[in-house]
This record gives C-alpha cells, structure tokens and sequence, in this order.
C-alpha cells in the first residue's frame, strides 16, 4: 500500500463520515421538526392567551392609563410607588395573606380525613363520592347567594339554631363583624372547593399499596399510626399539588368576595382581586389595577416556587 | 403515505391558525365600510344597500313584571309614532360602580344605539372621560332639547362644554313608611325634628325596626345619608360640598355622621344592616318588619306588584334647621347617553325626542304603576295616575336636594359607600369616616374632577 492508497482512503473515510454526519444532522433536524410540530399548536395558544396578555399586563403598570384613552403615559415605577403607600392595598395583601392560612388549614386537613374516611367506605362509595363532590358543580354565584343566606343575620339558619339553643350571644353578622367576615367567607369557599381536593386524595389514596396496611395490621399499629406512617408519606406528591393549588386558589380568590361582600363591609373582606377589579372598571385606573395584579401575580409565583422549592429538597 | 401525512399535518396547522384569528375577531367587528358609513352620516347600510331600521337600547334590568310591561307600552307607542322602526330592548346592570358598563362599552360587542344609566357626574364621567360615549351638543342644538327638559335637569347636566346625557328622570328620594305600622303605633306623619325622633323612638319600643337600609349596596346607604344630609345640613351645604369648596369633614357633615352612629347604637337602624343588601332591605320593610325606608319612586313598582299602594306613601324626613324644609334628595336618577360605537345615532335622537315628549309623559304617567318622574317639562303639570308619585312629583315641584353618590367623584364615591357602611357596622369612628372620605374626594379633585352647574 503507497501513501497515495493511504490518503485516498482518508478520504472516503472523512467523506463517508461527514455523510454520517450530515445524516445524523438530517435525523436530528427532522426529529426537531417533528417534535415542534406536536408543540406548535398548544405554545401558539399558550402565547396567545397565556404569554402575550402577561407581558402586556406588566407593560401597561408602567404607564398611566385609564382602559380607553387612545394614548399612555409612560410612568415608569410610579403605579408600584404608589401601591406601597396605598393603606387599603397593603391590608388587601393582609387579608389575601390570612385567606391563604385560612383555606390551607381548613381545605387540606378536613378534605384529607374526609377522602380518607370515604375510602374506608365498604358500601355506597359511589354514593358518597358523588354527594360530597356536588357543591363542586354549582357556580359561585350560586353558592355565594346560597351562603349570604346561611350567614344572614336574622334569617340565616346558623344564627336560628344559635339563637334556639339558647346561644344567641354567639350569633354573630357574619359578614359584619371584622374578625368573622374573612373566615366565614374562607368556609363559603372552601365548601365549594372541598370536593375537587377530595377526588384529588381519592384518587391518590387508591394508588397506595393495601399490603403496607396488612403490614403495619401485623405489626399493630393503630389508625392513626397508618394514617400518619403510611398514607400521608405516600399522598405526598398529591398533596404537593393539592397545597399548591389551595395556594393559588386562595390568593386569586374573586367571585366569591364580590357575590357576597364586594370587599366591605368598611374594606373588612378586600381582596387584592376585588380591589383591582374596583380600580380597573369602576375608577378607570386601568394600570394602578395591573400594577396591583403584577404585584399579586409574583406573589403567587413565589409562593409556589418556595414550595415547591422547598418540597423538592426534604425530598432529597 | 407519510407524503400526504405531512400535508395533512400541514392542513390541520393552517385550519388551527385561521380558526384562532376568525375566533379572536368580534363578532361584530366592524367593517370599513361600515365604518365609513357612520362617518359619513351615522347611517347602517346592509351588504344590500337597504337601511337597517332597527333601534338597539339598553335599558335596566326589570325589577318586576309590571316595569316591563310599563316599557312595552312604551316601546309601542314610539313604534306607532315611527312606523318601520324596530326597538330592540335589552336589559343589564347599568351601574357603573360595579363595572359592568364601562367593560361593555370598552369590548365594543354589540354596542347599543342608546343607553339608559344610573346618572350623575361622576358616573357619566366615568364613561366620558374615556371617550365611551359621545358629546350630544350637536343634537341639543337640532333638537331643541334644553328647551323641552326641566330647568332643575338641564342645569345639572350642563355645566361642562360637553353635554353628554339627556336626563329621562328626577329622582325623590325621601322616606317611605308603612301606613299600617304607623297607625298599629299611633304615630303621625312627622313634621319636625322632634315628631321624627320620638316616632323612631316610639317603633324601637314597641319592637319594630324603625328604619331598613340596605348598606351591602352602596348607593342605598348612600340615600339614607343623603336624606339625612339634607335635613340635618341643609341643602344649601350640600351645594357647597358639591359645587363650592366645602369639605366632607366639616362639622356640620361629620355631625350627620354622628348621627348616623347615634341612630345605629340606639336601635334606629339595625346595626344587621351592613350586611343586608338592598333587596333584603326592600323586603323587610314591605313585608312590615320595618317601619321605614330611604327610598326613590322605583319603589312604586314594587308596591303596585304586590298590591301594598294603599298601605305604602312617602315623607320628606323633615328638616333640623328651624324654619327650613327639607326637599327630597335625588337630582337626576337615570339618564341616556350614546356610545360611542353605536350605529345609529340618528335612531338614537327620534328615541330621545319621543322621550322629553308630551306623548310619553301622556303614556307613562296614566300608568297607575308608573314609577318615576320625567324629566321633560312636558311632564310638568301633569297629574299621574298613581298616589305616590303624585306625592312625589309634589314634593319635587320646585327642584329637589342632591344624593351625594351621583355626584362626587370615584375616589370620593368608593370612599363614601365603605364608610358609610363602617358606620353602620361600627367599624368607623364619623369623625375619621369623614376625614377618609375627604381625603378621597382630595384625590379626584387633584386628578381635575370638578363640578359646574349653570
């Protein structure tokens, strides 16, 4: 063999290999396409009605704009400046902030025992699934009417049966009363809540392995020590999701408020949605209110990277 | 076949797009040419060149079956005075605190030829001051509208360059009482102070809720405080508070407040009422568990549906300056407007003549249901049908007091419904109710927020 045999098979092999290359290039290349094209249509939606009103919202707390005029002046941090000395925004971020206390206490533990108790059910399960989960399909407007009913003051069953027990001094205005009107709200909500976390945990509760319970049954452990060693280790991840979204929930909590305090009586029940939505449509601060949404909008993001966050460690 | 695939994938991606721009169009995105068209001479031209006779308005929701039918019998005579014009009525929230209104106007779906809103300055700018509807003064002038409204109306609404409304009510809102609860109590009508308070006095002892007030909605909470307002300051501060350079937290305002916590801590008004809405409040008072209510002539509808005209009739609460009287509270109650959007405006102006004309006000005011007092001077005169009204239109013959809530300003306005409500509640001392309500109306004033009367 010469070195012009030797140089010439060099270069087929460079060619042949630059060919696999190309060819492998081609195969990634379409490959590519081939997943862009299944991602395409939902990241087009997503940008749409997802990205694009976002990044405008954020655009317009920058500037000063009542929602029609045809121009904006751009403000830069003014709107933000503002919120910061604004006393009812800062006690609307309060109560969004003791909301979410209220609804992680009352939705996630009550919700858990109750799927747990339901799966427990040897007959009529269905019966009870179906049953629990139905304030889930009314609309909150209904179930807004329905509990301004419940809490009325002086027709309300709560305060008839308080009043016919002899307890009229416990009978309160629900809805009145600065230290009632939040949690009674917070229970509207979590009733009409309660039956999508359950069908959550059901769902996870069916996933968990029965042989660990005739286990820890052969070990003697009670039902407490089941439920606290076997069933909530293994809900984990159901309940990350559940958590997450009773957070979220509760900060952008809306039409409940509205239907049946609108914010008042004197504030006691604002949110940061329902005072944005007031300063939006009913004072056409169109970018004070998207100012107020931005800073509410990070707020549950960071909320739910810090769980998150911090879920992900302990699980490490 | 993976050929034909690409192409079908290629299809479907090309119907996806084309469906989320049709799907992300209005519905009734206007064309060019339209557009064009109502340049041109506010006309709606069909595709066929035919023009389309049809009349949209946008009226409040119907309280009940009888405000209905008084709006069809309405509806027909200008249909037999206009023949080939259609009316299309549809009926909404036309408050513009809760922001159902300016967010209609600002999709610009559908917008109607002519709306009837709850009026005052500082709703009407609300829309106006975003360009959602349009100046009127040009129709004014053609039309001769000054010349066909009350003095009292015309002068509330045109202290601006820009004319806006054209006012389709007065409003009266004094106290409604229950005859039957006054006579089972041996109480009169009261004529002073004193007879005022000993009455409410009278009904807290005998158990029954002297006054019903529905604080949960702003503006009813707002008429009892007007009422009050009047009686206790007197309309002349009142002016001075809305025109002039009054302040809300001036003594004389704050002591109202006072008042109004008084009346809560003594039993006058239950303190119940904060959470109460304005329909719970309607129904406890006609249902006789209260003896009293701020109210406007809307109630009459409700009177007449459930048969309560012999038993219902108003006061004005009377007046705590010596020697003075105390008018009904109100100013103009509702009012139309045109969108800016809206496509026939010329339909809009035949709408807006036949409502300051005497054949309306012939129409609605042989209604013995009829609820409202017109605006127009045709009306002046008149003698309706209906006790009530008649008392009423009486009370309000030489022009009316001021409801504070049509005419303060947003801020001011948001400020004065969750302090009122605070003071219902409790939850506010009047001294700082007042300084926060000030402190509101500072901040519309800072932004230009002012109002002119001629």
């Amino acid at each position: 063999m010469n070195i012009y045999d030797s140089s010439s098979s060099l270069e087929i092999d460079k060619k042949k290999s630059l060919s696999i290359i190309k060819g492998r290039n081609k195969i990634k290349f379409k490959k590519m396409i081939t997943i862009l094209s299944f991602l395409l249509p939902a990241l087009i939606l997503y940008s749409i009605f997802m990205l694009y009103p976002m990044i405008d919202a954020v655009r317009f707390s920058f500037f000063d704009w009542d929602g029609a005029a045809p121009s904006m002046n751009f403000v830069g941090f003014d709107n933000y400046i503002k919120l910061t000395d604004d006393k009812i925004f800062i006690k609307a971020l309060g109560h969004n902030l003791l909301w979410v206390v209220l609804s992680l206490i009352l939705m996630v533990i009550p919700t858990l025992i109750l799927a747990v108790l339901i799966s427990r059910v040897k007959k009529g399960k269905t019966f009870f699934r179906a049953g629990f989960y139905l304030p889930s399909v009314l609309s909150l407007a209904v179930v807004g009417v329905l509990w301004s009913k419940i809490y009325d003051p002086e027709m309300g069953p709560i305060n008839v049966f308080l009043k016919s027990i002899g307890l009229e001094s416990l009978a309160k205005n629900w809805l009145g009363e600065p230290y009632f009107v939040i949690p009674a709200l917070v229970i509207a909500s979590t009733w009409a809540f309660y039956g999508l976390y359950m069908i959550l945990f059901l769902a996870g509760l069916q996933n968990i392995n029965y042989e660990l319970y005739e286990a820890a049954d052969l070990d003697g452990a009670g039902p407490i020590r089941k439920l606290w060693s076997i069933t909530i280790p293994s809900l984990r991840n159901t309940l990350n999701v559940v958590i997450s979204m009773v957070i979220i929930n509760a900060l952008k909590g809306f039409a409940l408020i509205w239907i049946m305090t609108q914010g008042g009586p004197f504030y006691m029940s604002e949110l940061v949605s329902t005072y944005v939505y007031k300063a939006a449509f009913s004072m056409n601060k169109v970018s004070y209110a998207t100012a107020g949404s931005v800073v509410l909008g990070i707020i549950v993001i960071v909320f739910t990277i810090t769980f998150n966050y911090y879920r992900e460690r302990s699980e490490n | 076949m993976r050929k034909y695939r690409r192409y079908f994938a290629l299809a479907l991606t090309l119907v996806l797009v084309l469906t989320m721009i049709v799907g992300c169009q209005s519905p009734t995105a206007s064309s060019n040419e339209k557009k064009e068209g109502k340049d041109k001479g506010s006309k709606t031209e069909s595709a066929k060149g035919e023009k389309d006779n049809t009349l949209d308005l946008y009226i409040p929701n119907y309280f009940n079956d009888v405000e209905k039918q008084q709006w069809e019998k309405a509806v027909n005579k200008f249909k037999e005075l206009n023949p080939g014009v259609n009316v299309n009525v549809a009926n909404g929230d036309v408050q513009v605190e809760s922001g159902k209104l300016p967010t209609l106007l600002q999709s610009g779906v559908n917008p109607p030829d002519a709306i009837l809103m709850n009026a005052g300055p500082g709703r009407v700018a609300v829309l106006s001051d975003v360009n959602l509807i349009q100046p009127l003064n040009k129709l004014y002038e053609e039309n001769n509208w000054k010349d066909q409204l009350r003095p009292f109306a015309y002068d509330l609404i045109s202290g601006e360059e820009k004319i806006y409304e054209l006012p389709h009510m007065l409003d009266a809102i004094g106290i409604f009482y229950n005859k039957d609860v006054y006579e089972q109590n041996g109480i009169e009508v009261p004529t002073t102070k004193d007879e005022f308070i000993k009455a409410l006095q009278k009904l807290k002892d005998a158990g029954v809720s002297p006054i019903t007030v529905g604080a949960r909605n702003g503006y009813a909470i707002g008429w009892l405080f007007g009422v009050m307002l009047e009686s206790v300051a007197g309309t002349e501060k009142v002016e001075d508070l809305l025109y002039g350079n009054g302040k809300w937290n001036d003594p004389e305002v704050v002591k109202v407040a006072e008042m109004m916590a008084d009346w809560v801590k003594k039993g006058y008004i239950t303190k119940e009422s904060v959470t109460q809405t304005q329909a719970d409040s309607k129904f406890r008072f006609l249902s006789k568990k209260a003896a009293m209510e701020a109210e406007g002539t809307y109630l009459i509808t409700d009177l007449v549906d459930q048969k309560l005209q012999s038993s219902v009739n108003s006061f004005m609460m009377p007046s705590f300056i010596e020697g003075k009287t105390a008018k009904p509270v109100g100013g103009i109650g509702l009012t139309w407007v045109i969108p800016t959007k809206a496509k026939d405006v010329d339909l809009a102006a035949k709408w807006f003549n036949f409502i300051v004309s005497k054949d309306y006000s012939n129409i609605v005011l042989n209604l013995p249901d009829y609820n409202f007092v017109p605006a127009s001077k045709a009306s002046v005169g008149m003698v309706p049908a209906g006790e009530v009204l008649k008392t009423s239109m009486k009370d309000i013959e030489n022009g009316s007091g001021y409801n504070p809530s049509v005419f303060i300003g947003v801020e001011a306005k948001e400020a004065y419904y969750q302090n009122l409500q605070g003071l219902v509640g409790g939850l506010t001392k009047p001294k700082d109710a007042m300084n926060n309500i000030e402190a509101a109306a500072e901040k519309d004033r800072a932004a230009g927020f002012k109002l002119n009367k001629n």
